[in-house]
């Protein structure tokens, strides 16, 4: 496999631009501090993340908004930022695609608390019969619709008027890597011509620390979002578009090995691509957090983003993006564009 | 590329678990639907579902507390079975199934609203053991797929696609594609979901687009196609199949049912909660799958349809069938499984696959449950009871979501090369 990336752009904490983020990588510095936004204390003293919203949650009033939500509006800025950087304009939209992973959407909870005092009824309990019988209109009609992951890679659709080859997985990291996979085979097999690949990680709230603790994740958790632009390699130097990098190929892996969940998928990504041990990437826990599907997509533009910034004499780089969720792993192998 | 085939199928559903059972029963015009029965006498304003109950429910169900896993579970049980394919070390099998995002529970919210009526964090991070077992921060929607991986020790790719309605197509969409190009030997895909909670059942009701429900006869609630259809009916359920390369279900001798051999999805790009009434994404679909199995419009004799009983969702997909299908379209039955059983969301094209399977096999179409009056915008063969008996060459399974992702996926009765 021999797929171009024509552009990258990503959305942490620690920076709105690959370049950025690795020049404040480089000189030490983190995103990742205490909790703000809620009191985190109930997870422990010392419960960390890189956020980029601190400010308690509000609902939206504006309805696009409101649908969205955060993890829908980080990821609406990188696939929009990216297919203008790739030039897509040219590029018929029934072949254009959209490869996305995401977790557990940050739906607001705030409609559901008037909801269940509304269900309450003068009681201190909710009552079943109160909320079927009424008080569920408490929730915004359009709540169902935050709640969806799907509904977000849609409105970037809508954004964009993309028409072509799609699929959201729920992801944690290797998920990730496997929508970035699905895009780059979706391309290199003729599903469509180009393909935007992205991750998500939204608002950092109770519920995803919760999913952490009983998932038994202790790394810092980060608000955020990356995208690729995706298209065969002959393809992009035919219409002239920039070739950041090239992905050569990659593997998603199941419980094989208990104590590192990515090491078969990174044996079957060295088979498959001969891309070997030099400047293995691994998912240690990045100062911007843990962006969970959206991760990979920021490993690679950071990366190439690096390989920019100290050109090498010599063979083309390559590097090993690896992630490893509960018992799955993840690998994708990518090299240097050509100087 | 790789031939790819089915080897096993499973089913939950409402109308039963064995594959055949369901089968003939839905051929037979009967319906799983009733009013809710789960809920300890709460009545939702869904008052129609088509829910698992009875002894299938405590069959399935047995100690686990996600029934979206425990559908999928249990289906994929029968459908490996079916397949002959016990536990043992399949690095290179994956499981990839379309599942529901989850629930969350508006009971876990009541139990930690403090005193002025605000979310207690800190609580409820104390007490998260104590959370609804059925809750999406306990049961994530790769689960179902992880589960089923554990337990027959699948160790390549195990992913759940989370494209709502269209789910489990794109589920068996990337299943296929895997095997092509040869990543996977077999994939146990297809989807689960269940969404029979207080969130789930007012889910639809908010969106104002659940079926109005005659509390005489709920069974009538969802009427797919026809005149007087006011919306969809939940159902749950899960509908899983095993996908094989051709050469290795040839290898160990396996039974083949029956031959994948396209795939397509598209994006409407056009509203969040209603399709393009030209039913243009669907189209692209359609006409994407049948491409990529280098299938004749003229060689397709079932459209198993997305036809969920909304106002604007069954017209766009008859003029999508024109447009893909111009004249042929006169000679297609088209037909709907969710008048009888509901619309099982993330499972409903997986049970739907099984169907489509069902019908290149014994060349039988099921009817449009509760079809009486045809839509005079619906405009094709759309089956109405009883049952339609004639050879079915090819059969597309098609879904379209919430959100504008459509998926097809195209079936036809296997042969071997040469013969």
């Amino acid at each position: 496999m021999r797929v171009a990336i024509t552009a990258a752009a990503l959305r942490t904490a620690l920076g709105n631009d690959a370049a950025t983020v690795w020049r404040r990588i480089q000189a030490g510095e983190s995103a990742v501090a205490p909790v703000k936004g809620f009191d985190a204390s109930g997870f422990g003293e010392d419960v960390q993340a890189a956020q980029i919203w601190t400010e308690p949650e509000t609902p939206e009033d504006d309805p696009a908004l409101r649908i969205l939500g955060p993890h829908g509006r980080l990821l609406d800025a990188v696939a929009l930022e990216a297919h203008a950087a790739a030039g897509l304009e040219s590029v018929p939209r029934e072949r254009v695609g959209l490869f996305v992973g995401m977790g557990m959407v940050d739906s607001p909870i705030d409609d559901l608390i008037t909801a269940a005092l509304a269900a309450r009824n003068g009681s201190d309990r909710l009552s079943l019969t109160s909320f079927f019988a009424g008080a569920f209109r408490q929730i915004h009609p359009l709540w169902p619709l935050s709640m969806l992951n799907n509904v977000a890679a849609g409105q970037i659709a809508i954004d964009l008027d993309l028409r072509g080859d799609n699929l959201v997985l729920a992801a944690d990291g290797p998920g990730g890597i496997r929508a970035l996979l699905e895009a780059a085979y979706a391309v290199d097999e003729g599903a469509c011509r180009c393909a935007i690949a992205a991750g998500v990680s939204g608002r950092v709230a109770a519920a995803v620390l919760a999913r952490r603790v009983l998932d038994r994740r202790d790394e810092p958790p980060g608000e955020g979002s990356a995208a690729l632009v995706l298209e065969r390699e002959k393809d992009a130097l035919a219409r002239g578009a920039p070739v950041l990098g090239i992905v050569r190929g990659g593997a998603t892996s199941f419980g094989e090995d208990r104590f590192d969940p990515a090491r078969p998928a990174v044996k079957r990504t060295m088979q498959r691509t001969g891309c070997g041990h030099a400047g293995v990437f691994h998912g240690t826990p990045p100062p911007f957090g843990d962006l969970g599907p959206g991760t990979a997509a920021a490993h690679i533009a950071v990366q190439l983003a690096a390989w920019e910034a100290e050109p090498a004499n010599g063979a083309r780089r390559n590097a090993l993006i690896v992630a490893g969720g509960v018992d799955s792993g993840g690998c994708i192998a990518i090299e240097e564009a050509a100087a | 590329m790789r031939r790819v085939v089915v080897t096993g199928l499973g089913l939950v559903t409402p109308l039963g678990r064995d594959v055949d059972d369901v089968w003939h029963r839905l051929l037979a015009g009967e319906r799983g639907v009733t009013a809710p029965q789960r809920l300890g006498g709460h009545v939702p304003p869904s008052r129609a579902v088509g829910e698992v109950t009875g002894e299938l429910w405590e069959a399935v169900t047995k100690g686990e507390t996600d029934p979206r896993t425990a559908f999928a579970r249990a289906a994929a049980d029968d459908a490996l079975t079916m397949a002959g394919i016990q536990h043992g070390a399949h690095d290179r099998a994956g499981v990839i199934l379309g599942a529901g995002p989850g629930a969350n529970s508006i009971t876990d919210i009541d139990r930690f609203l403090d005193e002025d009526g605000r979310f207690d964090a800190v609580a409820f991070a104390r007490n998260l053991d104590t959370l609804d077992p059925e809750s999406l921060i306990r049961n994530a929607a790769e689960r179902p797929a992880a589960e089923i991986a554990r337990a027959y020790g699948i160790a390549g790719p195990v992913h759940a696609v989370t494209t709502a309605c269209s789910a489990s197509n794109q589920a068996i969409g990337m299943a296929y594609r895997s095997i092509r190009r040869g990543e996977t030997d077999w994939v146990v895909t297809g989807g689960s979901d269940s969404q029979i909670n207080p969130l789930g059942l007012v889910f639809f009701v908010l969106l104002g687009a659940y079926a109005n429900v005659d509390h005489e006869d709920p069974a009538s609630a969802g009427r797919p196609f026809d005149r007087r259809r006011s919306g969809l009916v939940m159902g749950e359920g899960a509908g899983i199949a095993v996908l094989e390369s051709e050469e290795h279900a040839r290898a160990r001798g396996a039974t083949i049912l029956a031959e994948v051999c396209g795939y397509g999805s598209s994006l409407d790009a056009f509203r969040t909660t209603a399709p393009p009434p030209d039913g243009r994404g669907a189209a692209e679909a359609m006409a994407a799958a049948l491409g990529d199995g280098d299938v004749g419009p003229g060689q397709v004799d079932f459209v198993n349809a997305h036809g969920t009983g909304t106002k604007r969702n069954d017209p766009a997909e008859i003029r999508a069938v024109r447009t893909v299908f111009g004249d042929h379209a006169d000679e297609i039955a088209v037909s709907s499984s969710k008048g009888a059983m509901g619309h099982l969301l993330s499972a409903a094209a997986g049970v739907a696959f099984a169907c489509c399977v069902k019908a290149v096999q014994e060349g039988a179409i099921p009817p449009t449950a509760n079809l009486t009056e045809p839509d005079r915008m619906c405009d094709v063969d759309l089956v109405p009871d009883p049952n339609r008996r004639k050879p079915v060459r090819a059969a597309i399974n098609n879904s379209f979501a919430f959100g504008g992702q459509n998926a097809c996926v195209v079936v036809r009765r296997y042969e071997e090369q040469g013969a």
